[in-house]
């Protein structure tokens, strides 16, 4: 009687924490010279909070964590950016990884204001990446992280937006996603995170 | 014997009611409080460090100001705003406003609420934008 109840409960647990087994690229294939290519993080380039520019090259072999946002945002932006915190924080002494906040506001979001506002957040400017650059460039890539994003009077602050964190690949390839409001979520993301950096060991 | 037991029934019901009245208490004020409240101070009151305060922190404003009611409904805002400035409740009641003022007082503060009578009077001074 007790072998069988340890039985059910070790089948229980083994339902609710499902391993995970692959990260598929997400996002649909394009035909390239007609031959199909996986989706991936087109060239960009825009300035950091240091004045430093920054584009694909500036990842070279590196797994980021990314997500749209803007300093004057009162509605989903802090709660995600306390979760980009806690990424900050557990792979602080990570190499490979590199956290990117791209802003949805660049008129106001100045290199000098991301930087304020990185100060005041105590994050380590060389880990974590506040964009800025020019406001078309800036919407037409959040597209390619799957983020929905768009100016809308009635939005607070006039601009509306999805709070995704998105883990790209060191190919440059979107492998997983969490709702950044949600700190489940961003667990299950840590546990993808982890998985991925193994592969690569 | 059966009339004591049926005392009894009747004495347990009446503290179940109590004490269920007295959670219920600033329901309103939590469910308004993660409305309008949360996104930048979050659900636990811990906020965003360095740029949306913690409430419960003793040095915090909402202890400071005695027109706390005032601060909810016209917003705050400094010159060296790092995120996005306290946006002004017009359309919160009195009523919601207490609420929010209490929830945060007794959840956060452990402090004890305050009378709505005195939610008024702050919010009768408050200069209107």
């Amino acid at each position: 009687m007790m072998s069988r109840s340890l039985f059910i409960l070790f089948v229980f647990f083994l339902a609710c924490e499902e391993p995970i087994k692959e990260l598929p690229v997400l996002g649909k294939p394009v035909m390239v010279n007609g031959k199909e290519e996986k989706h991936k993080i087109p060239d960009f380039e825009f300035v950091n909070q240091s004045g430093v520019t920054i584009n694909n090259h500036s990842l070279k072999d590196k797994v980021y964590l990314a997500d749209f946002f803007f300093t004057h945002c009162p509605s989903i932006c802090p709660r995600v950016t306390k979760q980009m915190l806690r990424l900050h924080d557990r792979y602080q002494d990570n190499p490979r990884i590199q956290l990117i906040s791209y802003t949805l506001d660049p008129k106001r979001d100045t290199p000098q204001r991301l930087k304020e506002y990185a100060d005041n957040l105590a994050v380590d400017h060389n880990k974590w990446w506040f964009l800025t650059g020019d406001k078309d460039a800036l919407y037409d890539l959040s597209e390619d992280y799957f983020v929905v994003a768009y100016e809308d009077e009635d939005a607070p602050e006039g601009i509306e937006h999805s709070g995704k964190i998105i883990m790209v690949d060191t190919d440059r390839h979107v492998r997983a996603f969490a709702e950044g409001t949600d700190p489940e979520s961003v667990d299950k993301l840590m546990k993808q995170i982890d998985f991925y950096l193994k592969t690569l060991d | 014997m059966k009339l004591k037991a049926l005392y009894l029934l009747v004495f347990t019901a009446i503290i179940i009611k109590f004490s269920a009245c007295k959670e219920d208490r600033f329901y309103e004020g939590e469910l308004v409080y993660k409305a309008y409240c949360a996104p930048c101070h979050m659900n636990d009151g811990t906020g965003l460090k360095g740029v949306y305060p913690t409430l419960g922190n003793t040095e915090s404003l909402i202890l400071k100001s005695n027109n706390i009611a005032c601060l909810i409904r016209n917003g705050y805002k400094t010159d060296n705003q790092i995120g996005a400035a306290m946006p002004p409740q017009k359309k919160l009641s009195e009523v919601q406003i207490s609420n929010i003022v209490n929830y945060v007082r007794t959840k956060f503060y452990k402090r004890k609420a305050i009378d709505i009578k005195q939610i008024r009077s702050q919010l009768k001074d408050c200069n209107q934008d």
